[in-house]
């Protein structure tokens, strides 16, 4: 393994980190973003985007899998591997009868996994853990006391980033256990323009947050064809502190600092198979719970609330090693629902989304490819207050094997 | 190798996204709604007290106008400028055969003036008997200097300062002769000289005059000698202009019979409430508006942090209380005071420069009056932060130490639209 490739692999996650914070100044287009820290963020390096978000099960096979930190323990000697995933979303949302549209794009992901011994293997992932980003503007309300209204501008952006290191080692050919541990940070900021009659409120608030988060996690196959696997993600709190400027009319302005409550997040504890029929199809099958009822949140909008997750995901290869590229091409099918850790007027959030994906091999001898996917999902519902959104993701994984070796052979 | 670049250009592809700062985007304003909590309060019912009290002089140096006149106001009483003035004599040449002709006072009007102007009006001019010299290092409106009891010029005139440049006043020959003979006579030989013998004049106005006139600092005394030249007599000149750090007017007023009269210092305070709901300005004789907002920290009961955003001090002129002859002007002045009526200094608006000006705002024109609105947002976070009750607002006229223009204001007891207020918009953003 080469020393230089791992360096330059921290160099490149670490220089990706910049990257997210210059773009993340978007809207991730949810309005459902300005409650808690956020969007969660669903897309993960690797083939699980295509697979309805399932692997728990699933061994490392030629890809970074960041669903379960036991996958780790199978990264095959002499492998290194690298993914920098982006992605792009074109959502339409409903309230009212107002149908609106929205887009974005933006780093999805930045990876590196390689072994250590013959039975272990770490990994590096750099991935938003939250995603802020909405726009309201406009917003008429009365000013008490008089028959006049002030307008709101509300631009809220950021979100925090999960830098986590993933474990993975082989107890025996069957069983694998794993470890990781992720620091959350980032920073959530919320600008408020108000123009009350011929003066402009400015309010700015900077929400700084970070914290720590461990989990842990197994994967063990009863046989060539069936695996299980499980994880546990414990629950921590996210420590905040808020930097708020208030200005009137661009003079001066007075800056407060508080501490923010730290938020709390759940236990999570998630369950799957990874079923493989021959050489050419696999399925997985993940049901993961998020225990957000015991952390007592609500947010304005609403309560938080247990949280359930399903996903199934398909692989299909017609010939790994056949000579025609279609047959060495993987075509991925999934399906993923879960009714959302937030209930607003009592009604949940869901989430239903349906994936179609495509790994695209680059070279024979190097498991190097493209995985794109593209998922057609909605959430939430037109009634009681709710927003119903129709989104359209596609995501491509880089998915490079080695090729820090081969430089090296080249120079 | 390839790969790298590949990444590099999707990468570039993706970072530059658009901005969609220009649409309308209206989903989710709900749940702003409940997020942000921007609440904003319109308060016009902050208690505010007016009153009124006097300075016990004012600085009237280095004022650019003569003031000079009389006149009677009912509310007021009789209010009466003089002017103190130095004169100066120049570089002279004066022959032997010169013959003296006669003297006079030419004053120059600058436009300024108050009351009524169609009644003759009458001035005296008398000759000083001290040296005009400053109090320390000031003159105040009421600085006084000895002068001879017998006039050496008595003017009446119709005054007309927009038609007329100047009214010419003909001094007696008497002290025309003798200054010109001093002065042909070698006694007088430059400016040190003179001003030791002549220490100048006081033009005084009639008790009964009707209006106060201002002249400019271009006023001057000329006298008119003659010398003959062959066949030829020529008229020549002397002038002696008016020295402008040495000399000032002096207002004062009689104010028996009217509010005022119980006024002994500067600390003495006429509430509104005493004097008919009313509050008043008066220039030249130091009658100045106090503004108390005592309640201003009662903001802070509203729950959550809040910011002023804009409070504005509106007050209106009296009914009937300003004429053709008694007009007022369309900006005030303000300044902060102390609770003793000293001024701490002026209020600025929010860039800490410039200076808050109350201006007329003719908006509202149903009642046939005319409101001020001052912006005092500085001044009611300033009154957020004080410790014990020690700021105040004074309100002043334009040209306060050079002017006689008087104001009457409603106080806060008036219907809605004539009543002092404060109208302040304070927005709650952090409840």
């Amino acid at each position: 393994m080469s020393n230089k490739a791992i360096y330059l692999s921290i160099l490149i996650v670490l220089n990706i980190q910049s990257v997210f914070t210059q773009t993340t100044n978007n809207l991730s287009s949810s309005p459902y973003s300005l409650y808690g820290l956020g969007s969660s963020n669903e897309i993960n390096p690797g083939k699980t985007n295509a697979l309805g978000k399932s692997g728990i099960a699933m061994p490392f096979d030629n890809s970074i899998n960041n669903l379960n930190p036991a996958s780790f323990g199978d990264i095959p000697e002499n492998g290194f591997f690298f993914d920098i995933g982006i992605k792009a979303e074109r959502e339409t949302l409903f309230e009212d009868g107002i149908e609106e549209n929205r887009f974005n794009a933006n780093f999805s992901n930045m990876a590196f996994a390689f072994p250590i011994t013959k039975k272990s293997g770490v990994g590096l992932t750099l991935i938003p853990f939250t995603n802020v980003g909405y726009v309201i503007l406009g917003v008429e309300n009365e000013i008490d006391g008089s028959t006049g209204t002030f307008l709101s501008n509300v631009n809220g952006f950021g979100g925090l980033n999960d830098i986590k290191l993933n474990y993975g080692y082989s107890i025996t050919k069957k069983l694998r256990i794993g470890v990781n541990g992720s620091f959350l940070w980032g920073k959530i900021t919320e600008n408020e323009t108000n123009l009350i009659e011929n003066n402009l409120l400015f309010i700015i608030e900077e929400n700084y947050y970070n914290g720590f988060r461990f989990g842990t996690g197994f994967q063990y196959s009863i046989n060539d064809a069936f695996s299980i696997g499980g994880i546990v993600n414990f629950p921590t709190k996210i420590k905040g502190d808020q930097v708020v400027v208030v200005a009137v009319n661009n003079l001066g302005g007075v800056e407060t600092e508080n501490d923010l409550e730290a938020f709390k997040l759940p236990l999570e504890i998630g369950f799957g198979t990874h079923i493989k029929l021959n050489n050419s199809l696999f399925f997985n099958l993940d049901y993961k719970r998020n225990f957000w009822d015991d952390t007592n949140q609500s947010d304005l909008i609403g309560d938080y609330v247990d949280q359930d997750f399903i996903g199934l995901g398909a692989e299909f290869i017609p010939r790994k090693n056949g000579f025609k590229y279609w047959q060495r091409i993987n075509y991925r099918a999934g399906l993923n629902f879960d009714n959302g850790n937030l209930a607003i007027n009592d009604t949940r959030v869901n989430n239903f989304a349906l994936n179609l994906g495509l790994g695209l091999p680059l070279k024979s001898e190097r498991n190097t490819s493209i995985n794109f996917s593209y998922t057609f999902g909605q959430k939430g519902q037109v009634n009681n207050g709710l927003i119903k959104e129709n989104y359209h993701l596609v995501t491509f994984n880089f998915n490079l094997e080695g090729i820090w070796f081969k430089k090296r052979y080249i120079d | 190798m390839k790969y790298i670049a590949f990444i590099i250009i999707f990468m570039s592809l993706f970072s530059c996204n658009d901005s969609m700062e220009d649409i309308t985007l209206q989903i989710g304003e709900d749940y702003v709604d409940s997020n942000t909590n921007t609440n904003v309060y319109f308060i016009d019912t902050l208690t505010i007290k007016a009153a009124t009290f006097q300075f016990d002089s004012l600085i009237v140096s280095n004022t650019n106008r003569l003031l000079i006149g009389a006149y009677s106001d009912s509310v007021f009483g009789k209010i009466s400028s003089k002017s103190y003035v130095r004169l100066d004599i120049g570089n002279f040449e004066l022959d032997n055969d010169a013959v003296y002709d006669s003297i006079a006072l030419i004053l120059k009007y600058d436009n300024y003036f108050y009351n009524d102007t169609i009644p003759l009006q009458q001035f005296k001019v008398f000759e000083l008997l001290e040296d005009i010299e400053p109090d320390e290092i000031n003159y105040y409106n009421t600085t006084n200097f000895d002068f001879e009891s017998t006039p050496i010029a008595i003017k009446t005139f119709q005054p007309n300062p927009h038609k007329n440049d100047s009214i010419n006043i003909e001094i007696s020959d008497d002290f025309g002769l003798g200054l010109f003979n001093k002065l042909k006579e070698n006694e007088i030989n430059d400016n040190y000289e003179f001003t030791e013998e002549y220490k100048g004049i006081v033009i005084e106005p009639d008790a009964e005059n009707t209006t106060v006139l201002g002249f400019n600092k271009e006023s001057l005394m000329r006298l008119y000698y003659t010398i003959e030249d062959g066949e030829e007599i020529v008229e020549k000149t002397i002038e002696f202009t008016i020295d402008p750090l040495n000399t000032f007017n002096q207002t004062s007023s009689d104010k028996t019979n009217t509010y005022f009269e119980s006024i002994v210092d500067q600390e003495t305070l006429l509430p509104s409430s005493e004097t008919d709901d009313s509050s008043f300005i008066q220039s030249g004789t130091g009658i100045v508006t106090m503004i108390d907002i005592p309640f201003v920290k009662s903001l802070n009961e509203i729950p959550g942090d809040g910011v002023i955003i804009d409070a504005k001090l509106k007050f209106t002129i009296k009914n009937y209380s300003a004429t053709n002859n008694l007009f007022v002007r369309d900006s005030l002045k303000v300044y902060i005071i102390d609770n003793k009526a000293n001024i701490l200094g002026n209020l600025a608006i929010g860039d800490g420069i410039t200076s808050v000006t109350g201006i007329i705002d003719n908006e509202n024109t149903e009642f046939e009056t005319e409101a001020y609105v001052f912006d005092i947002t500085s001044f009611i976070i300033l009154k957020l932060n004080e410790t014990h009750e020690a700021f105040y607002l004074a309100i002043y006229p334009q040209d306060f130490n050079s002017s006689v223009d008087r104001y009457i204001f409603n106080g806060d007891q008036m219907e809605d639209d004539l009543r002092m207020k404060i109208e302040l918009t304070y927005a709650i953003y952090n409840e």
